[in-house]
């Protein structure tokens, strides 16, 4: 049975003045094979897309002020900042739409109304403290074209596959963007321990050697 | 038709009152900063050009939410007019997360939790003098704790006081002050 090893990959603190290809090949060229997946950490490519923004640039709106309260206040969307984040990418009235869906959906029983109905940011937001200094005072947004990133990915790295993941030590695991051919719920499943660390780490990017072996094993 | 205008407006004020109720019951984070139960401050180093000494303020969320502290810093307020023999320095840095930075890293605080925060002041000698000789001059140093605080609501600055008294100063330097 072909074994997984997961690989941990440090580099210095990323900012949007980075190219996550060009990083990606500086810190992983010589360590990749082409029966290796590549994941990234979700935040990161977001960051290196410019995808952050501060709270004090924000003009928070009544609405955003009203909406947040009813998200529990430990969630990214629960300040008016992280509120009003995501109502200027996916837009303040279906926000406002899908909170009310989800509030009746919780009624009949049915959760997760808003995640699926508000936009794929919804999900993806993380309020301030949710991300590593320098960014910890920034409101960071998921990634833009996440499906595009992971397809150039491979194409420079010449790996099988590649990953933009949202993974945490809550035992969270999610794959955001994902080759074709690549199985992204047994890439979550081996991410699920977060090799990635905690936010004070620097290892944004993490290998799994072998997947290729590993995932024709699986069928 | 009235009739329903009436139905409208009583479901709407229904409605308000139970958003209302339902904001009033979940209610909001409030950072309180103890400085009054501040701890006395202590010698952390002293050398023949300066010295460091600190004193922990906790910072309660007495609140029914979770509330974010998003920066911390203090600031010391020693004008020259007032004094002009030591230059003052103020750090702010969590405790349990030392850092040698002077930054500060964003912090959440649970309701009825509190976190503790070393408030740190460096003097140093100016004018060619020694530590010792300047500050036996030292004023009463006011130092404002600036934080920057968010939550339920959008963020906001807000300060808290605290006073390095000279006769402290003198106390842990190990001096007396002049008669000026």
């Amino acid at each position: 049975m072909a074994e997984v090893k997961i690989v941990s990959v440090p580099t210095r603190i990323l900012t949007d003045k980075d190219d996550i290809l060009d990083i990606l090949e500086k810190y992983t060229k010589e360590k990749i094979t082409e029966n290796d997946v590549v994941s990234v950490a979700e935040s990161v490519v977001a960051i290196t897309q410019g995808r952050i923004v501060r709270p004090e640039e924000l003009e928070i709106s009544p609405l955003a002020q009203f909406c947040c309260r009813f998200i529990p206040d430990q969630g990214s969307l629960a300040s008016p900042h992280g509120m009003q984040s995501l109502m200027n990418v996916e837009g303040q009235w279906r926000v406002t739409f899908a909170l009310f869906a989800g509030f009746l959906g919780k009624i009949i029983g049915q959760n997760g109304l808003f995640y699926k109905l508000g936009g794929e940011q919804t999900a993806l937001i993380d309020d301030v403290t949710g991300t590593m200094p320098p960014f910890d005072k920034h409101i960071v947004y998921g990634p833009e074209n996440p499906e595009d990133v992971v397809k150039r990915i491979k194409e420079r790295l010449g790996c099988f596959g590649a990953v933009i993941a949202d993974v945490n030590d809550l035992k969270r695991s999610r794959i955001v963007g994902v080759t074709d051919g690549t199985r992204g719920e047994l890439v979550a499943k081996l991410l699920i321990d977060n090799p990635f660390g905690n936010a004070s780490q620097k290892t944004p990017i993490v290998i799994l050697k072998n997947f290729r072996q590993y995932q024709e094993e699986q069928k | 038709m009235i009739d329903v205008l009436i139905a409208i407006a009583g479901v709407l004020v229904a409605c308000t009152v139970i958003v209302k109720l339902f904001f009033w019951k979940e209610g909001n984070p409030k950072v309180i900063v103890c400085e009054k139960e501040r701890t006395p401050f202590k010698l952390d180093a002293v050398t023949e050009k300066s010295i460091s000494v600190s004193t922990m303020v906790e910072f309660r969320n007495v609140g029914t939410q979770c509330a974010t502290i998003m920066d911390c810093i203090v600031r010391t307020l020693l004008p020259y007019e007032q004094y002009d023999g030591v230059k003052a320095e103020g750090r702010a840095e969590r405790e349990g997360a030392p850092r040698e930075d002077d930054y500060f890293e964003s912090v959440l605080i649970q309701k009825q939790e509190s976190i503790f925060i070393h408030a740190r002041v460096i003097l140093t000698a100016r004018k060619g003098m020694d530590i010792r000789t300047a500050l036996t001059h030292m004023v009463d140093l006011p130092m404002d704790i600036v934080y920057t605080e968010l939550g339920r609501r959008p963020w906001a600055i807000h300060k808290a006081r605290i006073v390095l008294t000279a006769d402290e100063i003198a106390k842990l330097a190990g001096i007396k002050l002049a008669d000026d």
